[in-house]
């Protein structure tokens, strides 16, 4: 089947609902990959997608980590880009007005140092028509003070939820979390607790590689954060984990991430608990992933006789030795 | 400088060949030559990123059929797949053109690359007659000749010389009085050249050449090839024949490019500079999209900022650099 006939076959409902945000389908990309929205739309109609996941954003601009930023790994990517971005005055008013021609729910990624500077970037966000919801990166192992800290700690996490969510009026809050923890599920309901109205999971995983001939770690920084093939399962266990004993129980939709490459992995997450998937480093292995993994997933669909693609979430089967 | 406006894509492209130049192996450059159905233009400077997966047929998930192949398919594979899993690589791997037959429904674009890793050494086992899903024609800011410039002097080192022999055919094409062309490498194996190209040279027989090298033979390009062992053409560094190709230039009408190393890039550049001449040069870095969006192949681009300096990025900003805005110093 071809990519452009997706829309003329309507048997199946591909649509999903996220915390009464609808995406026409369950895909979406995931924060960091395609910029601020404009610089895929060449390679890939990014219309098509269900949404939409701008990279960090943050209060002032920032430049970034030196050179190299990505070191590939077997199945996996490395990077330590470090919040690269144009800071959240500057996006507000040059990157969104144009993301919003894309006509799908856009979802912001918001980073910070301190829980001031993640309210005040999120307030400031609160007050965009443009925006379906804001993501809180708690999790992101590239910076040197590092909001990773408040991913890794239930009280801490929980603190910066609540103080967010009293700026956070009329967008929907989306947390993002790291599997860098003992008990992912702590953290989920910490979250939740404090007022997540949707969970996205997970995050990349800490990661460091070694050129052995000179015996530099070849990330500046030494670490890196992994995504890709490699941490799928991770992923999917995560996520069966988290809707299992969390997020199922009390109807918080998550998002599912983590190297998802095909349209057999969206669906692998689906099952797990996942109401929509965000597509990542395969972009930069085939911009049009998004769109094959679509067709692939209506095909399974049909082949299961499901008639809604939502009727799938979460339906695997328990482990046979529970 | 001009910004593009064409549109890019994904193409899927034929391999009309792809071999290695000289012997086989690591230390080998390769030449592999891309036709696509359709008229692309492409301009010098511009690359293209090649997909690196699995071909299609393994590319499907194959979670139904895995348990009906039989177990002695199976035991080959899985011989197989070992060293594939090994070396299976992931990002698409960018390449700069080197050079451009177009027409109106087909366009061949030749590249020489070097097997640095997982990515191409996938691609070098490509056979002809495959495809390969390829990205581009990708950059922003690219090679060009300023007003009154009629002389220009090319330095490459290894696979920094396809993108010079691109630009130095596009130069011939439009107006240009003279052009050396320069290339270095360690040795004679690690040149970008075909084994037998100075017999070809001598007894005139182009045609039997790759299109891309046939540049070398233009009556109004210079050209030179040194080896820091010694092995094939001048003994020593590349930028020795720069610079006493300066010894007869002309400020205002001469033009630096350079494409290769980091640290013969900064040498060329510091060369330049002190002989007040204009110089571009081509950059790499490791990148991920190639277009702009993740942020990762920054180099340090000297600006008024605090600092000096402001991170840019090759693929969007670049691959082609003014040399005097670029902080040498790493």
């Amino acid at each position: 089947m071809n990519i452009d006939q997706i829309e003329h076959k309507t048997e199946i409902d591909m649509s999903v609902e996220l915390a009464g945000i609808r995406m026409k389908n369950p895909i979406l990309t995931a924060s960091g990959i395609c910029g601020y929205g404009l610089e895929y739309l060449p390679y890939l109609d990014l219309g098509k997608m269900g949404a939409f996941t701008t990279k960090s954003i943050t209060l002032e601009p920032r430049d970034g980590n030196p050179a190299p930023r990505m070191a590939e790994t077997r199945a996996g990517l490395l990077n330590s880009i470090g919040l690269a971005n144009v800071g959240v005055d500057k996006f507000i008013v040059e990157k969104l007005p144009q993301a919003r021609r894309l006509d799908i729910p856009i979802f912001v990624n918001v980073a910070g140092r301190t829980v001031e500077e993640y309210c005040e970037v999120a307030s400031r966000l609160d007050e965009q028509d443009a925006i379906a919801g804001l993501e809180l990166n708690i999790s992101c192992p590239n910076v040197a003070c590092g909001a990773l800290e408040f991913g890794v700690d239930a009280d801490q996490a929980g603190m910066l939820v609540s103080a967010v969510r009293k700026v956070v009026k009329k967008r929907k809050l989306i947390v993002k979390l790291t599997p860098n923890v003992t008990d992912i599920s702590d953290l989920a309901r910490a979250v939740v607790d404090a007022g997540a109205d949707i969970l996205s999971l997970i995050n990349t995983l800490r990661g460091m590689t070694i050129n052995i001939e000179n015996r530099h770690p070849i990330l500046p920084r030494g670490v890196g954060g992994l995504s890709g093939p490699a941490v799928k399962p991770v992923a999917v266990y995560c996520i069966w984990k988290v809707y299992n004993e969390v997020a199922g129980k009390q109807n918080i939709p998550i998002i599912g991430i983590g190297g998802v490459q095909y349209w057999s992995d969206a669906i692998e997450l689906m099952l797990a608990g996942a109401t929509a998937v965000a597509m990542g480093t395969v972009m930069y292995v085939n911009p049009q992933a998004p769109l094959e993994a679509l067709v692939g997933m209506e095909d399974y669909c049909r082949r299961h006789k499901v008639d809604r693609i939502a009727d799938i979430i979460g339906t695997a089967e328990p482990p046979r030795a529970i | 400088m001009g910004e593009l406006k064409i549109p890019k894509k994904t193409y899927q492209a034929t391999i009309l060949e792809n071999y290695a130049l000289r012997l086989p192996g690591k230390l080998s450059n390769y030449l592999i030559r891309l036709r696509f159905d359709e008229k692309i233009i492409c301009n010098p400077g511009q690359f293209f990123k090649f997909n690196v997966e699995p071909t299609r047929e393994q590319e499907k998930p194959r979670l139904i059929t895995v348990n009906e192949e039989n177990e002695t398919s199976q035991m080959s594979d899985s011989k197989a797949g070992v060293d594939f899993a090994v070396q299976q690589p992931l990002i698409a791997r960018p390449f700069s053109i080197g050079h451009a037959e177009v027409q109106e429904n087909t366009t061949i674009l030749t590249f020489i690359y070097k097997i640095f890793g997982a990515g191409s050494l996938h691609i070098s086992k490509l056979q002809q007659g495959e495809t390969i899903k390829v990205l581009g024609p990708l950059g922003g800011n690219l090679f060009y000749l300023p007003k009154g410039k009629t002389r220009a002097i090319m330095v490459a080192g290894g696979v920094g010389f396809p993108p010079l022999t691109f630009l130095a055919d596009s130069l011939l094409k439009k107006s240009i009085d003279s052009i050396d062309l320069f290339v270095g490498a360690t040795s004679s194996l690690g040149l970008p050249l075909p084994k037998n190209l100075s017999q070809q040279l001598r007894s005139n027989t182009l045609s039997d050449l790759s299109p891309i090298f046939r540049v070398i033979a233009d009556p109004k390009v210079n050209f030179g090839i040194a080896t820091d062992d010694g092995s094939e053409g001048h003994p020593g560094l590349v930028t020795d024949l720069f610079e006493r190709a300066l010894a007869d230039s002309d400020p205002e009408k001469t033009m630096i490019y350079t494409c290769g190393p980091w640290p013969m890039m900064a040498k060329v550049a510091r060369i330049a500079g002190e002989h007040g001449l204009n110089c571009q040069a081509c950059l790499e870095e490791m990148m991920g999209c190639g277009i702009g969006a993740c942020q990762s192949c920054v180099v340090r681009i000297k600006s008024n900022s605090e600092q000096g300096w402001n991170y840019q990025l090759v693929c969007r900003d670049g691959p082609v650099f003014d040399a005097d805005d670029v902080l040498w110093e790493k």
